[in-house]
């Protein structure tokens, strides 16, 4: 195959897959109007990257009506990743990872140090744990987008680091509590979408590996 | 749908082709930032209080890259001396709960009720704040607003300025403190005895014995980290008795455990205050003595009180004649189900290793109906041996320089000044609550009574709350009135570190700054006859958006107010609380709080002050406290208020005059006599024996036939007031508390009464009482006497978090909550809250 067609195809992917972390990293923000065109240039990402995904994606998005759902979807998103009371679903790593299920723990302090080793501080602006999936999804967004633009391996294997020993021992849990805990279509199919994509991310980096 | 302009360029793709951000050549980040500091692993230790309980030990915690990671007791403070009990170590669990309100958050169902669905929200605190400040300017439109009130829960003493300030410069007279639930029963015993309302501290160091009266000082408040490092020695040199209807942790490891009929203490306190004088071991020195020399206490005989000559005391025949003539050991075990052979024995064993010795008065015995009247006997043995305020036994507190809140009233307007004219809500002073805080009728809070004078709306309607570091639905007796009044009030706004029952009610939830880890504040406290000042601090980052209770929520509350033309608040604190150290005036509610803690103790650390370096430590300047944390005063000085007591007499009182004073004046104010209030307020006691500490009989609910044991609660361990069950620490080490079980919440019942019953270990069992019901499972425990129930107070959320609710969504507890068995009863001169002494009795069903 022409090498420079397989290249293209490989940054191709790269882009797709920074998109969809990037946007996916959104959809976990509190819904406001802006989550429509989130929305919207997350079925182009997924459409453009796997089909079994942008067929999931579809139905995320057509379903998706503003002013009747964002209101529903606030008090979902709430009781989900908020609480008062309680969260449903604890948006954190080390909540999963942690064996007292709080925030703040061992593997928050993993997650922080990749930060680091990329360059980056979690922004106290958004007055959560550095383990929030938000956090987390935007760091991988945040990594292949440097090696995009830069061409250069070092994010990619932080990418691939993080993915092993952090982000997939973690995450799947997280999705199954949000499919168990509400009956919002909405944040079923956001999890399940999520699902796929860090699946198919799974398989990646055990090929990676083995190079 | 198109997407937008700005859409498109903020995202910077074109059809998925383009990386998000690629045509800025910068990465949209959101949640993280680009940085050049590295960041450095030293672990550091900061110095702060906590407030699991209410000694309020400074203590200081591990940070490690800006995480709390383990506590200790600090290191500086003389009270603790580098100690702390389990609670402390807690606080990290406490801190780092996921379900910690995070965000400030609206309610969208306007319909409330415990089965109602408050649809919370998330809101900016600039839109919080403005719903809050609407309703408090529509208050003053209308000239109503008295019918404000701040609801005050666990407190700093930056508290007067949203528990006394805030209401009453914007027209409300109703601060509500929880004091009333808490001790202050406890507080009556040594006012009319000693002249002082407050905890006492205890000389554990010097001390031959060590009585106690529900107290469990090894496991639950006050002064436990002190009491459990030194009760080693307090072993080896004293005798320790308790009384205490259950085995407690202290029990477990004394000499005598006088496992008392719940509810009939006073008749072990007179008893025993007859024993010693009848064996004549009274306090020559305190006391005094008879002329003649002979001893004329002899069962039955009255005595003539020019017979004897008091020193320090007044009183003591007159007590003797009145009340303790026939109080004998034997007529004591009958109501007290204690040996009089044992009454007699503890009797003689405390009286002969007097004066250093400790008759140490708790909750467990104060806070009962007509409780005032145990704690007043339990602690006047103090001055029948001599012990108060001297070696080995009993002492108050050294002097502590700090300042108070600013003067204040010249900032009322015309709207405030009538406003806080009107009496507070809580029907204090009313006859039927005489609530003689420090002498004064009306002047002690009735915190459980609020709930009543919502509902009733007497003596008016209360239409907006703000409560803080509170719960009432959860930890006031009779808790199902506060699901009412709560569903009742129009308007609340509640501060808290986790959405509980209270938020449940709640129109608006603002997340609180932990006290320990994130909140500017000061506490005063003693142990070891040691008085000091710690600070809370904010040594972390907070994770969440959360403000400080006391500094930051009022300041954001008066900077609204101004922009909405009500200036007085905001104008207050910007001219009394400037920094004291440069004169710059507070831009934000951050600068207010620290200008705040300054202004306050300055006279600890201001080197010009005249204070300064004179009751204790001098620190060099405020970095220097502020870094160490705590200021140490100088040891307690024994027999400081011999001859001086604050007492109506300037003794220390057996018959009590001071009593009798504050009767009187309740008592006119109501135009009838003091045995009409006595009456009311559902005590036996007529006449003069009203003004000695005697015994009453326990107040029970439930007739025995139908409800056939004696239920009583006590305390954990491992309660950080009521905010433990949402941790899992809680729950893994729950058998800590003697009887309980992990994981569990157990009624221990005694095996006799289990076989009778059928009822096994384990099994799923409801308490009922006449008020309310719960469910738990049975412990059988020999801990307990037959014919009474213990069950530990924390548990039975049915909101508060994950592991603290069993299942939130159908509001299933995990466990049960006392507190809806218990009904709602007082010590009414008190005006506490009658949670001890068995005021209830239940009957038990088994689940199938």
């Amino acid at each position: 195959m022409n090498s420079k067609l397989q290249t293209n195809q490989l940054n191709d992917q790269l882009v797709n897959r920074a998109n969809i972390y990037k946007l996916l990293a959104d959809c976990f923000k509190y819904p406001e109007d802006s989550l429509e065109s989130t929305l919207k240039l997350l079925k182009s990402a997924t459409v453009n990257y796997d089909d079994v995904m942008g067929t999931s994606a579809e139905k995320l998005v057509d379903n998706f009506k503003l002013n009747t759902f964002l209101k529903e979807l606030q008090i979902e998103y709430s009781r989900l990743f908020v609480g008062p009371f309680q969260l449903d679903a604890p948006p954190y790593s080390s909540v999963y990872l942690d064996k007292q299920g709080l925030v703040m723990g061992e593997s928050t302090q993993q997650a922080i140090e990749f930060y680091v080793k990329a360059g980056l501080d979690p922004a106290l602006e958004i007055h959560e744990p550095p383990d929030h999936i938000r956090v987390e999804l935007e760091f991988m967004y945040y990594l292949l987008f440097q090696k995009v633009m830069d061409g250069n391996n070092r994010f990619l294997d932080i990418s691939y680091k993080f993915m092993e020993t952090h982000l997939i021992h973690w995450v799947f849990t997280f999705t199954n509590k949000i499919k168990d805990c509400t009956e919002s279509k909405f944040y079923i199919r956001l999890a399940e979408l999520l699902d796929s994509f860090l699946s198919k991310e799974k398989e990646l980096f055990l090929k990676y590996n083995k190079i | 749908m198109a997407i937008t302009r700005r859409e498109f360029i903020k995202y910077s793709t074109i059809s998925g082709i383009g990386i998000i951000g690629m045509l800025n050549g910068l990465p949209l980040l959101g949640a993280l930032k680009e940085s050049t500091n590295g960041t450095s692993s030293v672990a550091k230790w900061m110095t702060t209080v906590c407030q699991g309980c209410t000694t309020w030990c400074p203590v200081q915690v591990k940070m490690i890259d800006g995480r709390a990671v383990k506590v200790r007791g600090s290191e500086y403070a003389k009270a603790n001396h580098g100690k702390c009990c389990v609670r402390a170590h807690m606080g990290i669990q406490q801190l780092y709960d996921p379900d910690r309100l995070k965000v400030p958050m609206m309610r969208t169902n306007p319909k409330k009720g415990r089965n109602e669905d408050p649809g919370f929200v998330p809101i900016t605190w600039e839109k919080a704040i403005d719903i809050i400040t609407d309703k408090m300017m529509e208050l003053r439109k209308n000239e109503e607003t008295h019918k404000f009130v701040l609801f005050r829960g666990r407190y700093t003493y930056m508290r007067d300025i949203i528990y006394e300030v805030m209401p009453k410069v914007f027209g409300s007279p109703n601060g509500i403190s929880h004091s009333a639930i808490c001790a202050e029963a406890e507080k009556f015993g040594s006012f009319f005895t000693e002249g002082y309302w407050g905890y006492r501290d205890y000389d554990l160091d010097k001390t031959r014995y060590v009585l106690c009266w529900g107290a469990d000082p090894i496991a639950s408040n006050r002064q436990v980290p002190h009491a459990t490092s030194i009760w080693g020695k307090v072993q080896r040199q004293a005798k320790i008795a308790v009384i205490d209807p259950r085995l407690s942790t202290t029990a477990a490891k004394a000499n005598e455990w006088l496992p008392v009929i719940p509810g009939e203490d006073g008749a072990l306190a007179v008893a025993m205050a007859h024993t010693i004088l009848v064996e004549g071991l009274w306090s020559k020195l305190f006391v005094g003595d008879f002329k003649e020399g002979e001893n004329l206490f002899k069962k039955g005989k009255i005595v003539p009180e020019e017979s004897f000559v008091e020193n320090y005391t007044y009183g003591l025949v007159k007590w003797w004649n009145l009340e303790l003539k026939d109080k004998t050991p034997e007529w004591a075990e009958k109501k007290s189900g204690i040996p009089a052979e044992q009454i007699r024995r503890v009797a003689i064993g405390f009286a002969d290793a007097a004066p250093r010795v400790i008759s140490w008065v708790s909750p467990g015995t104060a806070m009962q109906v007509r409780g005032g009247y145990s704690a007043l006997a339990a602690h006047a043995l103090n001055g029948l041996v001599g012990s108060v305020d001297n070696v080995g036994g009993t002492v108050r507190g050294s002097k502590i320089p700090v300042n108070k809140v600013p003067k204040y009233k010249e900032y009322y307007d015309d709207i405030a000044k009538a406003g806080t004219k009107h009496k507070k809500m809580d029907q204090r002073g009313y006859l039927k609550f005489p609530s003689l805080k420090k002498g004064k009728p009306g002047s002690g809070v009735v915190t459980n009574n609020a709930a009543d004078a919502i509902l009733n709306e007497d003596p008016y309607e209360i239409k907006m709350a703000i409560g803080y570091w509170n719960n009432f639905p959860f930890s006031c007796s009779g808790a199902e009135r506060w699901e009412k009044a709560l569903s009742k009030l129009p308007f609340f706004a509640h501060i808290t570190t986790h959405a509980s029952e209270m938020s449940h009610f709640a129109d608006i939830v603002l997340p609180a700054a932990h006290s320990m880890f994130e909140k500017y504040g000061f506490i005063k406290s003693k142990q070891n006859l040691i008085a000091y000042v710690a600070l809370n601090k904010r040594i972390i980052e907070p994770l969440w958006d959360v403000k400080m209770d006391e500094t930051e929520i009022p300041w954001e509350i008066a900077a609204k107010l101004k922009e909405k033309g009500f200036p007085n608040l905001m104008d207050f604190f910007q001219a009394k609380f400037k920094d004291p150290e440069t004169g710059k005036v507070p831009q934000n509610g951050l600068e207010f709080s620290l200008f705040a803690l300054k202004y306050y103790t300055q006279p600890i650390w201001d080197k010009n002050h005249e204070k300064y370096g004179k009751y204790g430590d001098a620190p060099d300047g405020w970095d220097d406290f502020y870094e160490k944390g705590v200021w140490n005063s100088k040891k307690y000085k024994y027999r400081q208020n011999w001859g001086n007591f604050g007492t109506a007499t300037k003794k220390f009182e057996f018959y009590s005059e001071t009593l009798k004073k504050s009767l009187g004046k309740h008592a006119d104010k109501h135009g009838v006599s003091i045995d009409t209030v006595l009456e009311k307020c559902d005590y036996v006691a007529r006449g003069e024996v009203a003004f000695v500490p005697h015994y009453e009989p326990a107040f029970r609910r439930g007739d025995p036939r139908e409800y056939p044991f004696i239920f009583f609660e006590h305390r954990s361990r491992l309660n950080r007031e009521g905010r433990s069950a949402n941790l899992t620490w809680y729950q893994a080490h729950k058998d800590s508390d003697p009887g309980d079980e992990n994981w569990d919440d157990v009624a221990k019942i005694n095996p006799i009464d289990a076989k009778k019953i059928g009822i096994n270990n384990g099994d799923k069992i409801k308490l009922i009482s006449p008020v309310g019901e719960l469910q738990c499972n049975a412990k059988l425990w020999e801990g307990v006497r037959p014919g009474t129930i213990a069950k530990c107070f924390g548990q039975g959320h049915w909101a508060y978090g994950r592991i603290a609710a069993k299942d939130f969504k159908n509001r299933v507890p995990r466990g049960g909550n006392n507190n809806v068995i218990l009904p709602a009863e007082y010590d009414r001169l008190s005006g506490s809250t009658a949670r001890h002494g068995g005021v209830t009795r239940v009957k038990i069903e088994k689940i199938v």
